[in-house]
């Protein structure tokens, strides 16, 4: 009997992780929708245009680039190659997708 | 880490999702699932080809798969008890040597996908168990796919979003591996219970 209860316990034990996991994911997912997602070094122009709906000329005029030509490039690298701070190009970049 | 890892992406390509899944089919502690969603969210932004990311993960996995089943074959017994000193892996060992029986088909296709991170040990277990060659690999490319197109997907689905979905991962991984052993702990119960 005492194998059973070990069962149960077990049983109660996982369902209880299982649901517990799972509130926790619909709340993280609901805190994180809220906010508007910010822009990240490790995005590419295509992947802000994606997320922000911004034209991507106006895009190309911010990153100081030709329209689809940093395909498969990160801001972070986009910013390195013209010497200027990564975190001074995310922040134009932030402020052009600004609601 | 995410950061790091999304930047090496859109970089590297289907090459970084390769060595990422194959990884991960050997027990090595990489978020195999989180470079996926990155993955297509790349493809959905036009960065790297949807053809090419499916491709690369889906050979990591199955070569990864592949491996860890020939290591069960060959290493055998001696493998899997060294690995059961450590308490964590004795554990997940013992799950997947459960299920090699009748069902090691089915146990090896979910295990790919479902409760993925009893994969890496059900490739030893399905080995050492000598489980058919051709009948493991069936069910692990089934599943690979299975896993492949769920997050690849769900990448592509939510790129604008990607923040949000990766942020929910871990935990939405963690109520399914509970969920799935509830589950079986449930039917252990019902099989138990008295006359």
């Amino acid at each position: 009997m005492s194998g059973r209860r070990g069962l149960v316990a077990a049983f109660v034990l996982a369902l209880g992780l299982a649901l517990g996991f799972a509130g926790h994911a619909l709340w993280t997912a609901r805190r994180v929708a809220e906010a508007p997602a910010p822009v990240e070094a490790w995005m590419t122009p295509g992947l802000v245009i994606e997320t922000y709906g911004i034209a991507p000329q106006v895009l190309a005029e911010v990153l100081g680039i030709a329209p689809g030509s940093a395909k498969g490039k990160t801001l972070a690298e986009i910013a390195e190659a013209q010497g200027i701070a990564v975190e001074a190009l995310v922040a134009r970049v932030q402020a052009a997708v600004a609601p | 880490m995410s950061a790091a890892l999304y930047a090496l992406v859109p970089q590297y390509g289907a090459w970084v999702v390769f060595a990422v899944t194959f990884l991960s089919c050997l027990a090595v502690p990489f978020p195999a699932s989180l470079v996926m969603l990155a993955a297509g969210a790349f493809v959905a932004s036009g960065d790297l080809s949807g053809g090419a990311v499916v491709a690369g993960a889906l050979a990591g996995a199955v070569l990864g798969d592949q491996l860890g089943y020939l290591a069960g074959r060959v290493g055998g017994r001696w493998l899997i008890a060294r690995l059961a000193r450590r308490p964590r892996m004795a554990a997940w060992l013992a799950q997947a040597e459960a299920r090699m029986g009748a069902r090691a088909g089915w146990t090896v296709f979910l295990s790919r996908w479902l409760v993925s991170a009893l994969g890496p040990y059900v490739n030893l277990a399905a080995g050492a168990a000598r489980i058919g060659w051709r009948r493991f690999t069936v069910a692990s490319v089934l599943g690979e796919t299975v896993w492949v197109g769920l997050y690849v997907g769900l990448g592509f689905a939510f790129a604008a979003r990607i923040d949000a979905i990766g942020a929910t991962l871990p935990s939405v991984l963690a109520a399914l591996g509970a969920g799935a052993v509830a589950v079986l702990l449930a039917r252990a119960l019902w099989q138990r219970r008295p006359a």
